[in-house]
């Protein structure tokens, strides 16, 4: 499958999951969006040779997933595109970071550069795991619309929303330019030239729409904002949910129960 | 060249958020009067962006495949502003939707990607080698140029916040001539499908661009001559303030200061007064944790050095790297600040008219 028709099926499987019936997708975005925040910040804030803590970490998209019904090997499978560039950065560090240590008991050496790439692999997969989620059981509109409660400046939020809608349509229209090159190239790869003419053609399609869904929009009554749309009414329930799992993140990020396993098991 | 959460630490990643989260509202503010024009334009243009990002080209003789990059294209379409505000959508869509980029590096990223090819290299390195009505040689050289350089500014911008934050064991000079190298043919790539769709837009004729909307906004509103003239002023003083902070630095004396030099004299030769009250032993702790560079240095965390004679002129990275990053977030800030004091609509005088 081409990168363009992946892109597609992403954003048309993602939408409909947001369409879901759950206690999470239930939940305000708000609370939702300040959660993953939480979890970024106290997750990122570990010391990188901290393994143990992680699997406290990953509770929440494996909870999350669970909750909102939504496939967590399909959500596992959409972060390991997060993996190169982390793999880039952290492969070089079992070779420059020189401290050792030694578990106890068996007298194995263990490297903290090998520790700290594990943990910056593992970070990426559970960042990316935890904004993938959030979009899934929330939607893209939701979102938006909500984040102006958060300070998201209206132009911004307007264009996101925009964007959003005209990505299904562009999308479409470039994965349709790929099969007939496709379809008329007899397998030869895609040169410069006739990438420009496609991009060409593309971005004139662009243009003549962008022209139309203005004329469209006036037409309508467009004053330069969407009108707004309530995100949805705060809840005892949201607050609960912020609540939880922020004392969660802040519990394990201060008391930090696998590192004091990890003191017990290596002699750095 | 999307970082993930894994590679900054809160510090840094709040940092950053708080330096984009600055540009995209001064971009909000500055767009925010021509919203009526702007709004579906750039949707529609932010889209095709990401749209045309999804197929890539063939390189001959390399077997690898380049694509577009969208920012320089962009900003030479809807202005430096406008541009800002798309390309930020779409990493936040490619961050959401496609794990490709976290949420909490987004604003590194909107920094590296957004910030600087729009409103750096885009007026001040695009807009004077492309000028006006250039041949399409000038015009792909500029698009070339400001591409490799939008690129490998972004890249050693990524060294710089993986530097600070203590992700990587690389050294600062190897991970920066393996970003740099990498970047290079990346950015000649992107600076070749830019200058394509650049030179396809001219020949298609000025008409389509001038069917943009927003085209006619900034002729308006006077933007591009004004901004000429400031520019260029603004051009100067930065690269002074750029050579300042990061190579005069060096020739800073390593003598101790008047306060250090009277401390010392009184504590018995010790550079700090020995007793100190708890909270100020926890606000201490608590800096050297937030500090991203403290001692204006790279961090050296466990990493015990040797005390070392202070030399002149100190030639050090981590003193250029702290020079020139600070002074790119105190320019931003007093930017900010700056626009939010500016009077309203009512008292702007726009184009020789208040208005």
């Amino acid at each position: 499958m081409s990168l363009a028709a992946r892109a597609w099926y992403s954003l048309l499987s993602l939408e409909s999951l947001s369409h879901g019936d759950t206690p999470v997708h239930a939940l305000h975005p708000c609370a939702k969006t300040l959660v993953v925040l939480a979890f970024l910040v106290a997750m990122t804030g570990l010391p990188l040779e901290d393994l143990p803590d992680l699997l406290f970490f990953a509770l929440y998209p494996a909870c999350m997933a669970v909750w909102s019904r939504v496939g967590l090997l399909s959500i596992v499978r959409r972060s390991l595109v997060a993996l190169p560039f982390a793999l880039f950065v952290g492969l070089f560090n079992p070779w420059f970071d020189e401290v050792s240590g030694e578990i106890a008991g068996c007298g194995l050496g263990v490297s903290r550069g090998w520790l700290t790439f594990f943990g910056i692999v593992a970070r990426a997969l559970l960042a990316a795991q935890a904004v993938l989620l959030l979009v899934a059981s929330t939607g893209f509109h939701s979102l938006c619309r909500s984040w102006r409660r958060l300070g998201v400046p209206q132009i911004l939020a307007d264009q996101l929303t925009m964007m959003y809608r005209a990505l299904f349509l562009l999308v479409k229209e470039a994965v349709q330019l790929e099969r007939c090159h496709e379809a008329r190239g007899f397998g030869r790869p895609l040169g410069a030239a006739v990438w420009a003419s496609l991009m060409s053609l593309l971005m004139r399609r662009t243009f003549r729409r962008a022209g139309n869904v203005r004329a469209a929009m006036l037409c309508r009554g467009w004053s330069g904002s969407f009108p707004g749309c309530p995100a949805g009414v705060w809840t005892r329930c949201d607050a609960l949910f912020l609540a939880l799992w922020v004392a969660v993140f802040l519990l394990v990020f201060l008391l930090r129960p696998g590192a004091a396993w990890l003191v017990l098991f290596i002699n750095w | 060249m999307h970082m993930s959460d894994a590679l900054v630490s809160p510090a840094v990643g709040g940092v950053m958020w708080c330096v984009s989260a600055g540009a995209l509202a001064l971009a909000s503010r500055v767009a925010d009067g021509s919203r009526e024009r702007l709004v579906p334009a750039m949707g529609v243009l932010g889209a095709f962006v990401f749209a045309a990002q999804m197929i890539n080209f063939s390189i001959p003789l390399t077997g690898s495949s380049g694509h577009l990059g969208g920012g320089l294209l962009l900003a030479v379409i809807l202005g430096p502003w406008a541009a800002l505000l798309t390309i930020a959508s779409v990493l936040v869509v490619q961050a959401l939707f496609f794990a490709d980029g976290g949420l909490l590096a987004l604003g590194c990223n909107i920094f590296n990607m957004s910030v600087l090819p729009c409103l750096l290299i885009c007026p001040f390195v695009y807009a004077p080698l492309a000028g006006k009505e250039a041949s399409p040689f000038r015009l792909g050289l500029a698009a070339v140029l400001s591409s490799v350089l939008a690129l490998q500014a972004g890249a050693f911008a990524v060294v710089l916040e993986t530097l600070c934050s203590g992700v990587t064991a690389l050294p600062f000079r190897s991970f920066l001539f393996l970003m740099q190298l990498i970047h290079l043919p990346i950015g000649v790539v992107e600076g070749l499908a830019t200058a394509l769709l650049l030179l396809a837009l001219r020949r298609r004729g000025g008409a389509l661009v001038q069917a943009l909307p927003v085209a006619a906004v900034r002729e308006e509103s006077g933007e591009v001559s004004s901004a000429a003239g400031l520019g260029r002023k603004l051009a100067v003083l930065s690269m002074a303030a750029l050579v300042m902070g990061g190579v005069a630095a060096w020739f800073a004396s390593p003598l101790p200061d008047g306060l250090e030099w009277s401390v010392s004299g009184v504590a018995d030769g010790k550079a700090e007064v020995g007793v100190r009250s708890e909270w100020a032993s926890k606000a201490a702790s608590l800096q050297r944790v937030l500090s991203p560079m403290p001692g204006y240095a790279f961090r050296t965390d466990g990493i015990a050095e040797a005390e070392e004679p202070p030399s002149w002129p100190g030639v050090d990275l981590g003193t250029t790297a702290a020079g020139v990053a600070g002074s790119v977030l105190v320019a931003l800030l007093i930017g900010g600040v700056a626009l939010m004091l500016r009077p309203g609509k009512e008292g702007r005088i726009v184009g020789g008219e208040r208005r």
